[in-house]
């Protein structure tokens, strides 16, 4: 009996520790549950797509947001990163191999972008760097047996996205997890002592749960289900397990990054975007900490490449090492809002999808880029910054008003 | 042996060039220098000036005209811009750059809808050839001066040189200063659209030159020295004689050429080569 109490003792000790950040839960879980219901392989790899180029917004905002470091030259990470997973499977390495590879390059790259701020900072940076990017892209676009030019090169898809087994125990898994996330849910919505807030956010975590098993699962089982894989069901599994191959690796940076961010470190890092001057009377060697941010922001950034490899299938350095790749780095860290990590991955999903649904639609995808220029100005315009900061500055009232909102149904209800 | 005609040619290019160079670089460099902004629509006011005049031109098939209504349009963009947009996110170096750059983006998108995806040229019968370009580099040579009296002899120009120096303090004596940001953004931008006009018959107008020239100009006013007007002048001098070089000598070597200087004159010497320093 007592090793029973034990037993339910270590769940209830694992749930408590699973929702002391309940919001940040509830959003990844609901990452979690969307390709449980996603009956299209079309609308799997736009949500991977968008969870690469959050892992990108993020690396970015670790040097941006947090050490100050305005780098121009963020593309250059990520394209190296993303070839150098390419050439190394095409010499038939193994991916997770590749992919350490490809992390070592990102350092590299990390290192010499930190060696430029022992010379030059603040807006001379963001030029060194920017010009660095742009010799980098301009090397491979000239270097066609490294790059394969303008027409890029392609790869195949990794061995182990073969297996059938894997792709089912992929799907288990995530189901397992969705079905665990959302008893956390309704056991945390008994809780009296949450607040109204949380609560709101679980309603809507259960609410979303419940349509999706209810509205999609079906389906999707039943594409599943139909016999053997075929070309089709095949191409929904693969895009399946490559949404976790891309979520799994954004969690583990997005709670790396936290722990450093929340670290003596990460304090540090804050002080020098702050004040250079004072942080370096303080004692700190501040060359050595813009160094040290550069390069994990570099590796991050080496690694959403490399996921974004096996993705894309075929990359150019026009796909992965052009200035517009660093134009979007930044419009997503502007619209989340830079020094809060959770906001560039926002406005990457954001814009994302945007961009996605926009070009689809006749009519209006050829008029997309324009749109993304006028929405761009109205942003900066009018959130200077970003929607998770606007959030936190304005959310105070926000927060009022559903409080009230609740106590008014609550003596209403009393009322009656 | 080099064929000294090529050299000739090469040289003349590469002064030609190098106005056309001075013309956008030397507007983005002022603005820096009074207004702290890296005015990265400075390439997309040059694009736009260009197309203005090959609409100008085909309308009243006069050069001059063409010109003057190019710089006028680019003078009125600017000072639009600058009064609505860019005074909001006044103080917000990273908002600034990302507003400009929106600029850039947009002003691409627009041209391309409005005059489509082909590239558009004119030439002039009476003026072609390296008769152009020598006159390319006259018509240089004649804005760099006048903009130099403009800026050491006028009151207005005095005021803009003492901003540079202390904006704050140019306020404090009582001079509207935001008025002086929005005429210089105007005239910054006015250089820029009569560059893209006169580039048009020897260069021709595209959609892309937007950002190819904004970056060459970004080089320019980064290896003369940011905020500084003499700097913009040498600048534009060396990096139009290196481009006209390379073309002629290292094709291949031309596209990497700009950033690698850029990046060894940041290195060296940050403040760029006539830059005072701070």
């Amino acid at each position: 009996l007592e090793r029973e109490n034990n037993m339910s003792k270590i769940i209830k000790h694992f749930f408590e520790a699973l929702t002391k950040k309940k919001l940040l839960l509830a959003s990844f879980a609901l990452l979690f549950v969307f390709p449980i219901a996603t009956p299209s392989a079309y609308y799997l790899s736009l949500l991977a797509e968008m969870l690469i180029w959050a892992l990108l917004a993020m690396s970015y905002d670790l040097a941006l947001g947090y050490t100050g470091l305005v780098s121009f030259g963020h593309a250059a990470p990520f394209g190296i990163g993303a070839y150098a997973v390419a050439l190394f499977l095409r010499m038939n390495f193994p991916f997770p191999l590749a992919i350490l590879i490809a992390l070592l390059f990102g350092a590299l790259v990390g290192l010499v972008l930190g060696i430029f701020t022992f010379r030059v900072g603040g807006i001379y940076y963001a030029l060194v760097t920017l010009a660095f990017a742009e010799m980098i892209f301009a090397i491979f676009n000239k270097w066609v047996e490294l790059s394969g030019g303008e027409t890029g090169i392609s790869v195949s898809r990794p061995e182990f996205l073969r297996f059938d087994l894997l792709l089912y125990l992929m799907f288990a898994i995530s189901i397992a997890i969705a079905i665990v996330l959302f008893l956390t849910m309704l056991h945390n919505l008994k809780n009296k002592n949450e607040t109204i807030k949380n609560k709101i956010a679980y309603c809507t975590f259960i609410a979303v749960f419940l349509a999706i098993i209810i509205y999609s699962f079906p389906l999707k089982l039943n594409i599943l289900l139909e016999g053997s894989l075929m070309e089709k069901n095949r191409m929904i599994m693969v895009m399946n397990t490559y949404y976790f191959i891309a979520l799994i690796p954004l969690a583990i940076c997005y709670f790396i990054a936290r722990r450093i961010v929340d670290s003596p470190m990460g304090k540090i890092f804050v002080a020098i975007r702050e004040n250079e001057e004072r942080t370096k009377m303080l004692g700190y060697d501040v060359s050595i900490y813009k160094l040290t941010a550069s390069i994990i922001s570099s590796m991050f950034a080496s690694l959403a490449g490399a996921l974004y490899t096996p993705f894309a299938l075929s990359i150019s350095p026009y796909s992965v090492l052009s200035s517009a790749i660093m134009i979007n780095i930044l419009l997503y860290s502007i619209l989340g809002g830079l020094g809060t990590l959770v906001g560039p991955m926002l406005g990457a999903g954001i814009i994302t999808l945007l961009a996605n649904e926009l070009t689809s639609i006749r009519g209006v995808g050829e008029y997309w880029m324009l749109i993304l220029g006028i929405f761009y100005i109205i942003v900066i315009l009018f959130f200077p910054y970003g929607i998770v900061i606007t959030w936190k500055i304005k959310g105070v009232s926000v927060k009022k008003n559903i409080k009230k909102l609740a106590k008014l149904i609550k003596t209403s209800m009393r009322g009656k | 042996m080099i064929d000294p005609n090529l050299i000739a040619a090469a040289i003349l290019d590469g002064l030609a060039y190098s106005m056309l160079l001075f013309l956008i670089a030397s507007g983005f460099s002022i603005i820096f220098g009074l207004m702290g902004i890296l005015n990265f629509a400075h390439g997309a006011f040059f694009m736009i000036g260009a197309y203005i005049a090959v609409t100008f031109f085909e309308l009243t098939n006069n050069f001059v005209v063409a010109l003057v209504c190019a710089a006028f349009f680019g003078f009125l963009i600017g000072v639009i811009i600058e009064r609505l947009t860019l005074r909001r996110v006044h103080g917000n170096p990273i908002a600034q750059i990302m507003l400009t750059l929106g600029y850039l983006l947009l002003f691409s998108q627009l041209v391309l809808i409005i005059w489509g995806r082909t590239p558009k040229i004119f030439y002039l019968q009476y003026l072609s050839g390296s008769a152009y370009r020598t006159f390319l580099v006259f018509l240089g040579f004649t804005i760099a001066a006048f903009t130099y009296i403009l800026l050491t002899r006028t009151r207005m120009g005095i005021i803009v040189q003492a901003g540079t120096v202390d904006a704050e303090m140019v306020e404090a004596l009582g001079i509207n200063i935001k008025r002086v940001f929005t005429l210089t953004f105007g005239f910054g931008a006015l250089l820029a659209a009569f560059g893209g006009a006169a580039a048009v018959p020897w260069l021709g107008a595209t959609p892309q030159m937007g950002s190819t020239w904004m970056f060459t100009s970004l080089v320019v006013t980064v290896v003369g020295g940011l905020g500084s007007f003499k700097g913009s002048f040498y600048g534009s001098l060396i990096m139009g004689m290196l481009h006209g070089l390379s073309e002629y000598f290292f094709p291949q070597l031309t596209f990497v050429i700009d950033f690698l200087v850029m990046a060894i004159v940041l290195l060296i010497r940050t403040e760029g080569l006539f830059g005072a320093g701070k």
